[in-house]
């Protein structure tokens, strides 16, 4: 027990039915003491490799007019509503997401001298110039009896790029660019690197362009099923990749935006079973959804889950691989 | 996350808490003359990415809150910071603005505190703002140790008496990566997650 005249503690139980709380405010004084009243905030902070954030969702009261006695202890029940639409807490490699109540608690101004001052954290209530003591705790907001639903609009199927082909390409300009330094002689200056530089990224570019046009296109849908979710998978005629395979998944996201420059996080949080797809005509495949019920997709400030479905194959003894990100939630 | 703490000492801070974990290696005192007396002054803080720019700027604008904190990206432009009726502004990330609109933002505004990798002095030279800039290179041991003690303690449940990091572990942080802040903060972070 602490020396303070006054301690507390808060205790978040869990939900007593959905985005229903309860918990408990336990308050032992060393004095006895009026509180003309007891109120809470929950926020959501996330923390991270990023800005921290810490935003207000609702506010209300846990009591008013107590008197607390000497030497005696007091737990005074509370239940709070998170409003629809919060996302659920989460702990990640790079972020973490939860939720926190605090509680001030307003002793009357007569009562003040009797608190020792030197100890407390102390808060200026934003309504009168009363001291608060203020009590915090951390609790998780998880939806565990909900199962997730795949939202039938997705982006399309895109061919993503390819390291190998990029690494290739700079390899033939490199080879050309030597060629013409020799049988030109010409004297090297920044421009020139400039010039190297640029023509990567055009050749890129251009055989990008006609690799997508070979490989064609693969049009996506999604079904909800009991266990997970049906991706009915159907290639164009054209479509050249071969050897193909299907999964699923789910990527946490952070862009860390602190100072002058940005750099951004990702971390695979889950990867369902690959699944081959049939080498010609349509495909339907079943992928069961992950047991973990906290990894809706979400954006919160600079951190975000997303779902992806990957298809990848081989195009000319090349591994080629086509995203698109889907959207799953919970009712 | 290891039990002793309510979250992770290393992630990024509250704006709230920036005073409480911040140790400025800069002249706070001098800088917030400058900006209350002045008529028209650039002050620059100017240094690589990591070395503690942003958290000093806004710390500054911490004690002076009446002055509003624009943090730039790539989709921001010089109108929300125009828009502003302040005379004064801290400006995180200035070029992320075009060079015509640094020199709108000079020649409007009667201070401006901003943050960059490269010196604006150009810009102030054409608009006839007076110049003052800040380089943040460079990290003591000592300097390390008191950051990162005050984010344990920040982050603590009870009082982390047995957990601070000595000199000896700040400089042994410093020897593996410089004066990269950022660097440190993130690798203590993977530490603690």
């Amino acid at each position: 027990m602490s020396n303070s005249i006054l301690n507390a503690g808060i205790n978040i139980f869990g939900t007593v039915s959905k985005n229903l709380y309860d918990g408990v405010l336990r308050i032992h004084s060393k004095e006895t003491l009026i509180i003309d009243h007891i109120d809470a905030v929950i926020y959501l902070e996330a923390r991270g490799k990023m800005s921290g954030v810490k935003n207000r969702i609702v506010s209300f009261q846990i009591d008013t007019k107590r008197t607390v006695q000497k030497d005696e202890s007091y737990k005074i029940p509370f239940t709070f509503n998170l409003p629809d639409g919060y996302i659920d807490s989460y702990s990640g490699k790079n972020v973490s997401i939860s939720y926190n109540c605090e509680a001030k608690i307003h002793v009357n101004e007569e009562d003040l001298e009797k608190l020792d001052r030197s100890v407390f954290t102390k808060v200026k209530s934003f309504f009168t110039s009363d001291y608060a003591t203020k009590v915090s705790t951390y609790f998780n907001k998880f939806n565990k009896e909900e199962n997730y639903k795949i939202s039938r609009e997705h982006s399309d199927l895109k061919l993503a790029y390819n390291f190998i082909s990029l690494l290739f390409t700079t390899l033939i300009v490199s080879v050309l660019f030597l060629i013409a330094l020799l049988s030109l002689k010409f004297e090297l200056h920044a421009i020139h690197g400039l010039i190297f530089i640029a023509s990567v990224a055009l050749v890129s570019y251009i055989q990008f362009e006609i690799k997508k046009k070979k490989i064609g296109d693969i049009s996506l849908k999604t079904f909800n099923s009991d266990e997970g979710f049906i991706c009915a998978v159907k290639p164009a005629r054209n479509f050249s990749l071969t050897k193909a395979e299907i999964y699923y998944q789910i990527i946490e996201k952070v862009v860390d935006n602190r100072g002058t420059s940005s750099s951004t996080y990702t971390k695979t949080i889950f990867k369902s079973p690959i699944k081959p797809l049939k080498s010609k005509g349509s495909s339907e495949v079943e992928f069961q959804f992950p047991e973990n019920k906290s990894w809706s997709s979400m954006e919160f400030e600079d951190a975000s889950i997303y779902w992806e479905i990957v298809i990848k194959g081989k195009h000319s003894g090349v591994s080629e691989v086509m995203k698109c990100t889907i959207e799953a939630y919970k009712n | 996350m290891k039990k002793n703490f309510l979250f992770n000492p290393f992630s990024g801070v509250l704006h709230e808490d920036i005073p409480k974990v911040i140790l400025p290696n800069i002249d706070i005192e001098s800088i917030l003359f400058k900006i209350q007396n002045s008529d028209h002054l650039a002050i620059e803080f100017i240094g690589k990415q990591g070395r503690g720019k942003t958290s000093h700027l806004r710390y500054l604008q911490h004690i002076l809150p009446e002055y509003p904190l624009f943090l730039l990206n790539k989709t921001s432009s010089v109108s929300e910071v125009m828009e502003s009726t302040s005379e004064v502004v801290f400006v995180d990330s200035i070029h992320h603005l075009s060079f015509s609109n640094r020199i709108q933002l000079f020649k409007q505004k009667k201070v401006v505190i901003y943050t960059t990798h490269w010196r604006r002095n150009i810009e102030c030279l054409l608009t006839k703002t007076d110049y003052y800039s800040l380089r943040f290179k460079g990290i003591q041991p000592k300097q390390l140790q008191h950051i990162l003690n005050e984010r344990l303690k920040l982050a603590s449940k009870t009082e982390p008496s047995d957990i601070l990091f000595s000199e000896k572990d700040a400089k042994v942080l410093i020897n593996k990566f410089g004066d990269n802040y950022r660097g440190i903060i993130n690798h203590l972070y993977e530490k603690y997650q």
